[in-house]
């Protein structure tokens, strides 16, 4: 087979992506969070499909909210019945209040992280494909989102015309609504014709793939070590 | 099912109204097309040569929605009650060749045909192999297709349909988007595509056409004007060539303008000066920086270095300002000046009386279901609102038919009387033959006289 480097399957990626993101929302401590972030970064970065330096970035972004997140919902809390005051760097603080706060802050942030880093992680066309041969998602479907990925492309250059020809015009740059006709007209000339190229090249729910995205043993072992990795802590805790 | 046992093709009374009643093109009584015919079809721009092209794929109305009356055979079946009939056997090649990407990868791009048709991944992957070889694409095979040029597109496109060996090959306007080099390598690729094949072009520049084409339809919206073989085809119908004029007081100097992109320097020392009253021509080849050149005289792009000398001595922090004032610039495709969807709206504050006069009953019509012609008259007209002293032109005929590039010299002519310093940017050497005092070749990086 040729093409890209085999690795793991893009179905498996996004399969984990909702994996990882219900185990977050279930989560029952900020510990555990925490654990599931690092290992599901951690193999996206092993795995050469992120690179950490992308992930630092992001999550330096993040503390800003988080942080906010955390004085916010710690301010606005009340006592629970089982509240103790603990003492840190010389102040009085609400132990309820602050897992808490910590809880809702970490969980807010480590589910951005898994859904920013997946969303990059994952090649889409693949995915596509992955989908079409494991799933028996309609082909007609499939190739229409190849085509609307594709189309990024041609709406940057699209607005970057009509900024040009409304500069030429009024010497300004155009106000938002400018581009709705143009663009309008343009997209749809775009899928008309990408929906002439699908068909007339005698598009088939049978067919071939040069590039198999068939799920294989490693794929689903991969798989069986994530869950694994997300359940065995659950189980600890129990 | 209607069945009528004859030619590869019967088109039978067929009508298509485009929705809403915006257009309709009629071909009345029988018209055939046998086995192995090469057939140029020719008309003004709006009189139907797509809209055959897509009833004669099984297109209409499955993808292009109208009213249809009548009928078009293949093989005595009907395409408009079985639109599969067609399906694996006719390719069409479109003018756009972004929009007819489908894939990620040139690979899988060059495979799609074959794997509608289910054939073994092995054996598509040795087809590849051995159609990349004979053609020389070989280092585009591990390319992604976002990164190619238009013409490598086109490329690309047109071997992913003749992969599929189709027995009927339609092209609408293939090398509307390309240089000339990369048009004639495109239609040698067709020209050693199996003779037996049917073809079926739509295509404004017959130069390339020659020697390939048996037969010609010409057509308008009531159907065919004529049918003739190719013998009697006018290849050449010259240009009206525009007489020289005295050149007016110099209107702009561009001295040493050097521009880069990321990945290379494309503009290394251009200069070039432009006078009232005068026509320049640039040709080149795609991607060696005409459009980039045009957008910084016009003063969309502000960062190049070198100099840009104009008529007055504008202070620095007002210059681009001014000249964007001064200066319009037309767009290759006429829509792309469009921004309201009425002609009134488009025309306030034009300055040409005579287009004025040619859309007076068309005030209420959108832009956009003007003919192309009307379409380029139209956005000349805006991009010369403000009494431009300068136009700049960028692939002015693209789309356009003979008789609309013979209306659009005439305008080039009266804005040139009126004092209008222009400069067009153009593939098409006779249109700058015809028009031009003055022809430049962009060559690496710079201008050339000719």
């Amino acid at each position: 087979m040729q093409g890209h480097e085999k690795g793991i399957n893009d179905l498996v990626l996004f399969g984990l992506t909702f994996i990882y993101t219900i185990a977050v929302l279930i989560s029952p401590t900020w510990q555990i969070c925490i654990y599931w972030v690092v290992l599901s970064q951690l193999q996206l970065i092993l795995l050469g499909r992120l690179r950490w330096k992308l992930v630092l970035i992001f999550f330096l972004l993040l503390l800003i909210p988080g942080i906010s997140l955390f004085i916010t919902s710690y301010l606005h809390l009340k006592e629970g019945f089982d509240s103790y005051s603990i003492i840190i760097w010389g102040r009085v603080f609400d132990h309820y209040r602050l897992t808490q706060s910590l809880y809702l802050a970490i969980r807010a942030t480590a589910l951005s992280v898994i859904s920013f880093s997946y969303l990059i992680a994952i090649h889409y066309e693949r995915l596509i494909y992955s989908l079409i041969q494991n799933l028996h998602f309609p082909v007609i479907w499939g190739y229409a989102l190849l085509v609307a990925f594709n189309s990024a492309g041609n709406i940057q250059s699209e607005l970057k015309r009509i900024q040009h020809a409304a500069m030429m015009r009024f010497s300004r740059k155009p106000l938002f609504y400018f581009y709705i006709i143009p663009l309008l007209v343009s997209a749809t000339r775009y899928s008309q014709q990408a929906a002439m190229s699908i068909q007339s090249r005698g598009l088939s729910q049978d067919k071939s793939f040069i590039q198999s995205e068939k799920l294989r043993f490693y794929d689903l072992l991969y798989l069986f070590i994530n869950l694994t990795g997300i359940i065995i802590p659950l189980i600890y805790l129990v | 099912m209607a069945i009528q046992l004859e030619a590869l093709y019967n088109i039978k009374d067929f009508r298509f109204t485009y929705p809403e009643g915006a257009h309709t093109i009629t071909w009345q009584g029988n018209h055939l097309i046998q086995e192995g015919e090469r057939i140029l079809l020719t008309g003004a721009s709006g009189s139907g040569k797509s809209t055959l092209l897509y009833g004669l794929m099984g297109l209409i109305p499955e993808i292009l929605y109208g009213k249809v009356e009548g009928d078009i055979f293949f093989r005595g079946i009907s395409i408009i009650e079985n639109p599969e009939i067609v399906k694996g056997k006719a390719g069409l090649i479109l003018q756009n060749p972004s929009a007819q990407i489908l894939c990620h990868s040139v690979r899988e791009e060059l495979a799609y045909g074959l794997e509608n048709k289910n054939i073994a991944p092995k054996k598509i992957i040795d087809e590849i192999d051995e159609w990349a070889e004979k053609f020389g694409i070989e280092y585009l095979l591990s390319q992604r297709t976002n990164s190619l040029s238009g013409g490598e597109k086109q490329k690309i496109t047109l071997l992913s349909i003749l992969m599929t060996k189709p027995e009927i090959l339609m092209l609408d306007e293939p090398t509307a988007f390309l240089d000339p080099i990369s048009a004639k390598e495109i239609m040698e690729i067709i020209r050693q595509y199996d003779e037996d094949k049917t073809l079926l072009f739509v295509e404004h520049n017959l130069d390339f056409l020659k020697g390939l084409i048996t037969r010609n339809l010409d057509l308008d919206i009531n159907g065919i004007v004529s049918d003739r073989s190719a013998e009697d085809i006018i290849w050449h119908s010259p240009l009206p060539q525009l007489n020289k004029t005295a050149k007016g007081k110099m209107l702009m100097q561009l001295e040493d303008i050097r521009f880069s992109y990321p990945e290379k320097e494309i503009l290394k020392g251009v200069d070039l000066l432009i006078h009232e009253s005068e026509i320049i021509g640039i040709k080149g080849r795609n991607g060696s920086g005409k459009s980039t050149l045009l957008q910084i005289m016009s003063g969309l792009k502000p960062k190049f270095s070198g100099n840009i000398l104009l008529e007055n001595n504008i202070p620095k922090g007002k210059f681009r300002r001014h000249l964007q004032s001064m200066a319009g610039l037309l767009f290759q495709d006429p829509e792309n000046h469009f921004l309201y969807h009425k002609v009134e709206k488009e025309l306030e504050g034009n300055d040409l009386q005579f287009i004025e006069n040619e859309f007076a009953d068309k005030k209420n019509q959108s832009p956009f279901t003007l003919s192309e012609g009307q379409k380029r008259r139209l956005s000349t007209a805006i991009c010369y609102q403000g009494n431009k002293k300068l136009l700049f032109l960028d692939e002015p005929t693209f789309g356009q038919d003979f008789l609309n590039k013979k209306k659009l010299i005439s305008l080039l002519d009266k804005l040139r009387n009126q004092g209008t310093g222009i400069v067009i940017v153009s593939h098409d050497n006779r249109f700058l033959k015809a028009a031009c005092e003055q022809i430049y070749e962009l060559k690496n990086g710079k201008l050339v006289k000719e």
